[in-house]
């Protein structure tokens, strides 16, 4: 049995029902701050009557404040799916049962006070709220919370409800029942009543309560004289485990010259894992007890810890989900954290003009191949994208380094941005794919998937899978090719070379037979490209709004240089800055450097761009350069004046959702 | 072991009856000090019989009167409970009345020192059936769905409900003098396969049988108003069962969850269970329900709901339970036992334990018309003379028809009447005998109220005091005192030796400025005065300052139901009215079995007889026109009753 739906209604930000499904084991909740995911575990909070939240009660803020207005009709409204509940569950949990036999619970709030000026309260299991409803059912279900701002030390510090005496009283809750029921005491409890005796017996303190004694008896004679005794207050079991406190010891070797410290000598984020481990002892050492659901909710797993602590507590909290049973769910915005986790186990929160998206990776039904894919491939780095309000997904470094440059050069011509200048400003990452793999990261957020069709009886399998490569690469397709799923509602552009396919010309005395002609396209001279993922392009444009491919003439720098001659003329200052020797390619330079000057000054030259654009790019991928070196030397002297191509401007129009201009 | 030391151990915690009762130690020592002895030590071997037998097994408790059948069942809760071990199934105990459930909490908590409590259950039937089947599951059946709040539960209308939304659920066709049907006041009586009115109108029933049996369309016409009306979410009692007995058999996925959430279902006062309870009860336990009825079939009295012993018996027999017995009766003396046996006319097994403190305890007196008032006074000197106890003594007649004629209150028409409503409140304020009446007076304030302020807003049942739903309880219940303070402070309104055109004059003013709701006055809407009536007397219809000359209440045959009576008076009815004969008002009724047959009528006498301690006196007519002839005599003295004149 484990939460596999919630749905909420007018809770805090959202003010359209909306639907959150959840996986078995680890779920971890991601995305940018503000869209959900704490309100989110709070409404888990709310409906499994999690004791601090219950503790502290709801305010008006917690109902959506467009639906607040409405006045006494606001209704808050949580209800919870349980899936997969055992023969013994579905009888515990009888009138929670759905149709279908899963379990539901319900929460509701209405924004009128009730008499004791709380607002009115409505909880019940399954289908109708005239069913019987046991407390001891919810209380069944084991839910513990641990909030993002943790003050550790203090909650483990010795006191009412520390966590160790919480923890203590947890673990021998069963022991204690059955004691008390008996009236005997336990072990802990007749140490210290022993201990407690032998404490008034001890020299200086029988003096001293002598001496009290016989004073009070002068004072006021024997007939109104009280007995006084020294010693601790009668303890019981709850109230000697709440005076235990935590100490720690650098490292796990412990003998009897080991010295513990206070807390408050070790770092924050060292007592925040022993506040986690106080908290997942529990959950260890009841595991035989609860035969129902048990919910572990942690927002920002990653506070106060660094990378490699994090990755190794979400691996414990992993197989601990696993072995243990125990659905956890975890809200983040480490991108260590999102890396480290298989991709199905993710949940992207998203805002797009006011509305929550919530899309659970596993919905998207990412085919196999792209889900190892993206398995494999998100690193700290690229899994920005699962934060981000819109992505360019580009091939390499270059791009990668220059891109948000030439943003803000674009942006910068644009008056229309409404203060937007720079592609940070609005949350949209570019994201180096160091390569082609468009297909893959596509599929979280086009939103469709293909019906490929079977294989027929009488057909071969090399003709069947050419048949399907066929398939895949159709320009659009018809209802029932296709089904529609769940994406992630962010925008996503992919910026591809066209790489148009290079001339062989077959030469008779040449070694190898063949040489091989750079092509060498120009707006007026568009080639075919060479790129197998082009046929996305098509494709994407007819069956989606959210994703689109833009390509080029040729590659990334070739398009820089052949976009303007003034590009060119900075491409070219800083080649000639970086060659190692003078010599031919110098000289090519200063031709070509001298031309451009000569233009400028109105004179009438002949410059070949094509010529020239190719020429800067195999020196740019020459051996003294290399694309990432030239990007980022390119990068610091680019200004307002460089030309920025139009591909990349309206890849950045479509993801910051701008007109596109001409020219 | 034998029964009653493993019952003292597992309850009392004590190995043995203590010697002296002020050493014990045990568990009960104060329930045994209050009767002096051991509490186990007071057990018969039946009842600890019953207490101690296995509890996986189907048992039917055969529980004469007085048999201290209460305590048996509360015994036998808090052993099993007590041995219980399973934390999320448990018994389902239940009873028919919510005083039988009070009775029986109380009585199970002095032996288990806790409440009853989660996974247990101990509540009525209706109650266990509403909130762990009905209210959970019948939406599948019904299809009723609200898709704003996700909030599938049923609404109760109850039969003599007549509020304004009933109107899109009524028959299209006419039903001759029936009208139009609505969707509450008919049900479907599946023992019979067919359907059952329950309006107003006098012969419904014979009529709607002609009409159905003619008219073949008008069934399909019923069918579908009644699946609409569910469908929209409403259903009464009688639906709510039938929905679910159709839902037991549909699902039995979800028939046997609730049957592992109640393994164990124990039911009180088992005689009155209906065809269908019973039908539930058969299809839970071939789910592996076991079942318990704890009763007596005897007492069974309520024909007229349709629920008729033979129902039962069939059920035990069926399930092949286990018959027990307690044929001690603690409460009457052996002359009130034989009495009773001798109603039923068959071989007296019960044996009357109560000791014999009276001289003759069996005692006729024979009345003339108008002789009521004497009759009870002679009773009453009776009981004094016996140096029994007045105040636990009743006078007991079988129907309200009867019991509003000693009083003096009128017999009230079947249709509602705002009106009336008022006037009845205002009656029943001033001159309550009992609770009872005290809530009766509520409710009609309650009814006449809501019809005459907050006609147009939905509302609930009569449990709620039809409180509409938009609004709170105690707002509700603010508006409810705040009518009944206005009305009482108006002396006039008192005074029902007016016409009902003056009285509704008067109390359309004490209304006016009565009620404020949401910031706006309301003013009421009274409707009309019945038919005829405008000039008649209000205490003509209603009733006047009552017959307060006598010291013992009346009861009905039903509301006496359990009840240890030291001494009563059971009146006959003065004639034997017509065709009806076995209604069992007339005495005539209560003797006669029918070729050995039990029949209502005698059961009825049955459990009037019964609830005598000590002195059993029967008010029989004897009218100048048809004095008691030998015949009837004989009846009465074979039965062991001393015939006198008043």
């Amino acid at each position: 049995m484990y939460l596999s739906k919630l749905r909420i209604e007018n809770f805090r930000l959202f003010n359209k029902p909306i639907t959150v499904s959840f996986h078995k084991g680890l779920n971890l909740l991601v995305g940018e701050n503000g869209c959900g995911k704490s309100t989110v575990i709070d409404a888990i909070r709310m409906l499994l009557n999690e004791s601090e939240f219950s503790h502290k009660g709801l305010n008006v803020e917690d109902f959506n404040s467009f639906s607040r207005v409405g006045g006494k009709n606001c209704r808050l409204f949580v209800c919870g799916l349980f899936s997969e509940l055992s023969d013994e569950q579905k009888i515990e949990y009888l009138t929670w049962l759905t149709p279908k036999l899963n379990a539901r619970l319900n929460v509701e709030y209405l924004f009128t006070y009730n008499a004791r000026n709380a607002f009115k309260q409505k909880r019940w299991g399954g289908c109708s709220s005239g069913s019987a409803f046991d407390w001891e059912v919810l209380n069944d279900i084991q839910c513990v919370y641990l909030p993002a701002l943790r003050d550790a030390e203090r909650y483990l510090k010795a006191g009412r409800g520390s966590r160790i005496s919480r923890l203590l009283t947890n673990l021998s809750m069963d022991e204690l029942k059955e004691k008390r029921k008996n009236n005997e005491k336990m072990g802990l409890e007749k140490d210290v009543a022993e201990f407690n005796h032998s404490v008034e017996k001890k020299t200086d303190i029988k003096r001293a309560n002598e001496l009290i004694n016989e004073s009070i008896k002068q004072a006021v004679g024997s007939v109104f004289a009280q007995s006084t005794a020294i010693k601790f207050n009668e303890l019981s079991y709850e109230r000697i485990v709440e005076s235990l406190q935590l100490l720690f010891s650098h490292g796990i070797d412990v003998n009897e010259g080991t010295i513990f410290h206070n807390l408050f000598e070790n770092s924050l984020g060292y007592n925040n894992l022993i506040y986690i481990a106080t908290i997942l002892a529990e959950f260890e050492g009841l595991k035989e007890k609860y035969t129902s659901p048990r919910i572990l909710l942690v927002e920002e797993l990653e506070a106060h810890l660094h990378p490699q602590l994090q990755m190794k507590l979400l691996k414990y909290l992993s197989k601990l989900a696993e072995e243990c049973d125990i659905q956890v769910i975890i809200t983040t915005h480490s991108t260590t954290l999102a890396a480290a986790t298989p991709i199905n186990q993710i949940i992207c929160f998203s805002r797009f003009e006011d509305e929550v998206f919530i899309t659970p990776i596993s919905k998207c039904e990412l085919d196999k191949k792209a889900e190892n894919f993206i398995n494999r491939w998100l690193d700290a780095t690229k899994s920005t994208l699962l934060f981000s309000k819109g992505n360019i997904l580009v091939e390499g470094l270059a791009e990668a380094i220059l891109l948000p440059k030439l943003a803000e050069i674009y942006l910068k011509s644009r008056n229309d941005t409404l203060g937007i200048s720079a592609l940070e400003d609005v949350g949209v990452s570019v994201i180096n794919m160091n390569g082609i793999y468009f297909q893959y990261f596509m599929q979280l957020y086009n939103g469709y998937r293909l019906n490929l069709p079977e294989q027929e009886t009488d057909e071969t399998k090399l003709a069947y899978e050419k048949r399907v490569q066929l398939f895949v690469k159709k320009e659009s397709f018809e209802t029932g090719e296709y089904k529609k799923v769940p994406f992630i509602n962010v925008r996503c552009a992919a910026l591809t070379d066209n790489d148009p396919i290079n001339e062989k010309i077959k030469v008779e005395d040449h070694e190898k037979g063949t040489i091989i002609i750079e092509s060498k396209p120009t707006k007026y001279n568009e080639l075919i490209s060479g790129n197998p993922q082009m046929y996305l392009k098509k494709q994407l444009e007819k069956m989606t709004d959210n994703c689109r491919v833009y390509t080029n003439l040729k590659t990334f720098e070739y398009d820089l240089a052949i976009e303007s001659h003034s590009n060119a003329k900075i491409m070219l200052e800083i080649i000639s800055d970086m060659l190692p020797t003078d010599g031919k390619v110098k000289t090519k330079i200063n031709e070509y450097l001298e031309k451009i000057t000569d233009e400028e000054a109105d004179n009438a030259v002949e410059i070949d761009d094509a010529e020239m654009a190719l020429f800067i790019l195999h020196q740019i991928d020459s051996s003294y350069l290399g694309k990432g070196l030239f990007a980022q030397l390119l990068c610091d002297r680019i200004d307002a004046s460089f030309v920025v191509p139009n591909y990349i401007k309206n890849a950045i129009c479509f993801v910051l959702n701008m007109e596109e201009q001409d020219g | 072991m034998d029964n009653r030391k493993l019952l003292l151990n597992q309850i009392c915690g004590c190995y043995d009856i203590p010697e002296d009762m002020k050493m014990c130690d045990g568990k009960l020592k104060q329930k045994c000090s209050v009767i002096g002895k051991c509490v186990f030590e007071s057990l018969t071997e039946q009842q600890l019989e019953y207490a101690a037998t296995d509890i996986s097994s189907n048992v039917y408790l055969n529980a004469c009167p007085g048999s201290g059948k209460t305590e048996v069942v509360a015994l036998k809760c808090a052993y099993e409970i007590m041995k219980w071990d399973n934390t999320y199934s448990g018994i389902a105990i239940m009873t028919f009345t919510n005083s039988a459930e009070d009775e029986l909490r109380n009585r199970t908590v002095e032996y288990l020192g806790i409440q009853i409590d989660y996974p247990h259950f101990l509540g009525t039937f209706t109650s266990w059936l509403h909130n762990y089947v009905a209210n959970p599951f019948i939406h599948i059946i019904t299809g009723y769905r609200n898709k704003e709040t996700l909030d599938y539960s049923f609404r109760l209308i109850e039969t003599e409900c007549t509020s304004d939304f009933l109107f899109s659920f009524q028959t299209k066709y006419s039903y001759q003098s029936l009208n139009k049907i609505r969707a509450n006041q008919f049900y479907f009586d599946l023992k019979n396969k067919k359907y059952i009115y329950g309006g107003f109108i006098y012969n419904g029933q014979k009529l709607l049988d002609e009409m159905l049996s003619k008219d073949s369309w008008r069934k399909k016409e019923l069918d579908e108003l009644k699946r609409d009306f569910w469908k929209s979410g409403f259903a009464t009692y009688e639906d709510i069962e039938l929905i679910s007995l159709y839902l037991l058999q549909e699902r039995s996925d979800i028939a046997r969850c609730i049957a592992g959430r109640f393994p164990v279902l124990l039911i009180d006062e088992c005689q009155d269970l209906s065809y269908i309870q019973l039908q539930i009860l058969k299809c839970l336990h071939s789910h592996g329900t076991i079942i318990h009825l704890v009763g007596d079939l005897d007492q069974s009295i309520y024909e007229f709901r349709n629920i008729v012993p033979d129902d039962t018996r069939e059920f035990i027999k069926d399930i092949s339970m286990k018959e027990m017995r307690l044929t001690s009766n603690y409460r009457s003396n052996d002359s009130i036992v034989s009495a009773s046996t001798f109603l039923l006319d068959k071989k007296k097994y019960v044996i009357g334990k109560q000791e014999q403190s009276v001289e003759t305890p069996l005692i006729v007196l024979l009345y003339k018309k108008g002789e009521e008032g004497k009759l009870i006074s002679k009773f009453e000197s009776l009981v004094n003379e016996n140096k029994l106890n007045l105040h636990n003594s009743r006078i007991i007649v079988r129907n309200n028809s009867l019991r509003n004629k000693i009083y003096g209150i009128k017999k009230e028409k079947k249709s509602v009447n705002i009106i009336e409503d008022y006037a009845r409140a205002l009656f029943y304020h001033y001159s309550s005998y009992s609770v009872g009446d005290f809530q009766l007076s509520i409710l009609y304030l309650a009814r006449a109220i809501h019809k005459s302020f907050f006609k147009s807003m939905e509302h609930s049942n009569s449990q709620k005091l039809y409180r509409p739903t938009l609004m709170e309880d105690n707002e509700w219940w603010q508006i409810i005192n705040k009518v009944k303070n206005e009305m009482i402070s108006c002396e006039k309104l008192r005074n029902f030796d007016q016409t009902w055109k003056e009285w509704k004059q008067l109390l359309q003013q004490v209304l006016l400025n009565c009620i404020v709701y949401n910031g706006q006055k309301v003013s009421p809407d009274l409707g009309s005065i019945r038919k005829g009536c405008s000039q008649k007397k209000i205490k003509d219809d209603i009733g006047n300052d009552v017959n307060e000359n006598f010291n013992c209440s009346v009861e009905t045959i039903h509301s006496c139901k359990g009840m240890s009576l030291d001494a009563v008076l059971f009146i006959s009815a003065y004639s034997n009215s017509g065709n009806n004969n076995e209604s069992g008002s007339h005495w005539h009724d209560w003797f006669a079995t029918k070729n050995g047959k039990v029949r209502e009528s005698n059961r009825l006498a049955y459990v009037a007889f019964s609830r005598a301690r000590q002195l059993l006196v029967l008010g029989i007519p004897n009218p100048d026109s048809s004095p008691i002839d030998i015949e009837h005599k004989r009846i009465l003295t074979d039965a062991g009753f001393k015939i006198f004149l008043i």
